[in-house]
């Protein structure tokens, strides 16, 4: 990793979903590059946060608050959405509530996210909208039907919000991750039968032989959001070492 | 003004360095402490990129397509510079502005042997040094290579397989070296403008072209894609391998 001094100086940025993981290491890495980011969630960052911002992506009142407080105090110029929610099954098992929640969060919340930051972004002709998809929203996992579902549907939700934004001089993109070392994988990884097989089985199968760290997503989320990024939009960025290649 | 280092100390290969997209590429690399070997086939146009880099650097004369003339390149560099750490393939050619029907065969040989077999061949010589130092390589590629476009019969198949090139060279040394490509829309650059025909009146031309990309409205700058070589060459990047990164300002998100 590589902070690139000052590329944010002066930047007043919003992180949805970032008390941890990648949202956490996202606003580490943009502070470190001279960002004031705003921390929108549902729950606290460990050891608190004088920037944070409660609030529910399920709730078009709680994102377009967060979007106002930070308004409030500076023009906002970069928004990154992190929430997101696992809901592993296959489509034969999958029940309404899971399914329906997951598109909520996922997909929903994304969607809600980008309409309330182009609200005041599109008017200034300026701004920056990265979102976390997955590689499931870009090639097919097995018994993850919900979650490839939502994370394709974000994909393809920035395809198009990018070039409705477009004439008005914002950029929307979204980064591709593979499985990354986070709470959300944890959690996932302490459900299955046998833990320990189940992280050795995940690091074999990537083409690097490991998982990613949240700090390589936030590398990439931190050059989309970049001005180093003025002619990328409309991209979903893999960051999955080589997981969609083969 | 704090200039950030992303590169100190490290060595750099760009290919085509002497115009357009690879002068901009081979000066970011350098603003950002890259010893930058600049090779071009014309060897004057590398020498003027070479003395443009605020960090020294070298210009070396190679054509791409040139079995013999990449090993000495390649070699020249290891000499001087003891190891590659970034390779950037970006030497290329539009090739004949043609339909199937009426592309001739030399031109087509031409723009697969400069865009694609150059490639490869830059790769291969540079492969050893940069598993060796755990390197990474970037191709620029083309968003041509992703959608169908008319009279670029030889061009469109050489970036295509450029794209394809990448991601098996990403397979094959995965965890050993990165290997990645950007896909650029219309970039204003010496190249764009060979395309054009004679009598044809260049600024009007290009404002049209322009509109290509519903952001901005406009030609990239050849600045705004070294921009993206920079990030997949650095180790920001170090997840990222068998991509192909757009830079087109949308044009093919529609
Ligand atoms: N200009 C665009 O709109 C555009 C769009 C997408 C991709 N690209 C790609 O970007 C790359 C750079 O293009 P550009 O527009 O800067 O072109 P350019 O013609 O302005 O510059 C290309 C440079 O490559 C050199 N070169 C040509 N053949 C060579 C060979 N056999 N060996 C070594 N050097 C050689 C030329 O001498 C020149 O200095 C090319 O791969 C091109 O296909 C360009």
């Amino acid at each position: 990793m590589s902070i690139v001094a000052g590329r944010f100086a002066g930047r007043a940025v919003i992180v949805v979903g970032g008390a941890s993981g990648i949202g956490a290491a996202t606003v580490s890495r943009l502070r470190a590059e001279g960002a004031r980011v705003w921390i929108a969630d549902r729950v606290e960052p460990d050891g608190g946060d004088t920037l944070f911002i409660r609030g529910d992506i399920t709730s078009s009142d709680d994102v377009d608050r967060a979007i106002e407080t930070v308004e409030a105090t500076a023009p906002l110029d970069v928004l990154v959405n992190c929430a997101g929610l696992p809901a592993p099954g296959t489509a034969a098992e999958t029940d309404d509530p899971t399914w329906q929640r997951l598109i909520d969060v996922n997909l929903s919340g994304a969607f809600r996210a980008t309409r309330a930051a182009l609200r005041v972004m599109q008017p200034r002709r300026s701004g920056s909208i990265v979102h976390v998809a997955s590689d499931a929203g870009l090639v097919g996992m097995a018994g993850q039907a919900a979650y490839c579902a939502g994370k394709g549907g974000l994909v393809h939700f920035v395809r198009a919000a990018a070039l409705d934004a477009a004439p008005h001089g914002v950029r929307i993109n979204c980064v591709a991750p593979c499985f990354v070392d986070t709470p959300m994988m944890r959690a996932w990884i302490a459900g299955q039968a046998d833990p320990v097989a189940a992280r050795a089985d995940i690091d074999a199968e990537q083409p690097i032989g490991r998982v990613g760290q949240p700090e390589e997503i936030a590398a990439a989320i931190a050059f989309l959001a970049s001005h180093e990024a003025n002619f990328v939009t409309g991209v979903a960025l893999p960051v999955d070492g080589g997981v969609t290649a083969r | 003004m704090t200039i950030a280092q992303r590169l100190a100390g490290r060595i750099a290969i760009v290919t085509g360095a002497g115009a357009g997209i690879g002068r901009a590429i081979a000066v970011r690399l350098s603003q950002e402490g890259a010893f930058v070997a600049c090779c071009d086939i014309d060897a004057a146009a590398a020498a003027e990129t070479a003395a443009m880099l605020p960090v020294a650097g070298i210009g070396i004369a190679c054509d791409v397509a040139n079995e013999a003339s990449v090993a000495a390149a390649v070699e020249a560099v290891a000499d001087r510079a003891g190891g590659i750490d970034l390779l950037v393939n970006n030497a290329g050619i539009a090739g004949p502005q043609e339909p199937a029907l009426t592309t001739p065969l030399d031109g087509w040989q031409r723009t697969l042997a400069v865009n694609l077999t150059g490639t490869f061949l830059m790769s291969r010589a540079c492969l050893p040094s940069l598993i060796e130092r755990r390197g990474a390589i970037v191709n620029v590629a083309s968003a041509l290579a992703l959608v169908g476009w008319t009279d670029e019969c030889a061009y469109g198949p050489s970036k295509a397989g450029v794209v394809q090139l990448t991601k098996g060279m990403a397979m094959d040394y995965a965890g050993r070296i990165r290997v990645n490509c950007v896909c650029p829309g219309a970039v204003r650059t010496p190249m764009l403008e060979s395309t054009l025909p004679a009598d044809a009146d260049v600024e009007a031309t290009f404002a049209e072209y322009g509109k290509i990309h519903p952001l901005h409205q406009r030609l990239a700058w050849p600045e705004e894609i070294a921009d993206v070589v920079l990030f997949l060459g650095s180790d920001d990047a170090s997840l990222i391998t068998g991509v192909a990164l757009l830079a087109d300002a949308g044009f093919t998100a529609g």
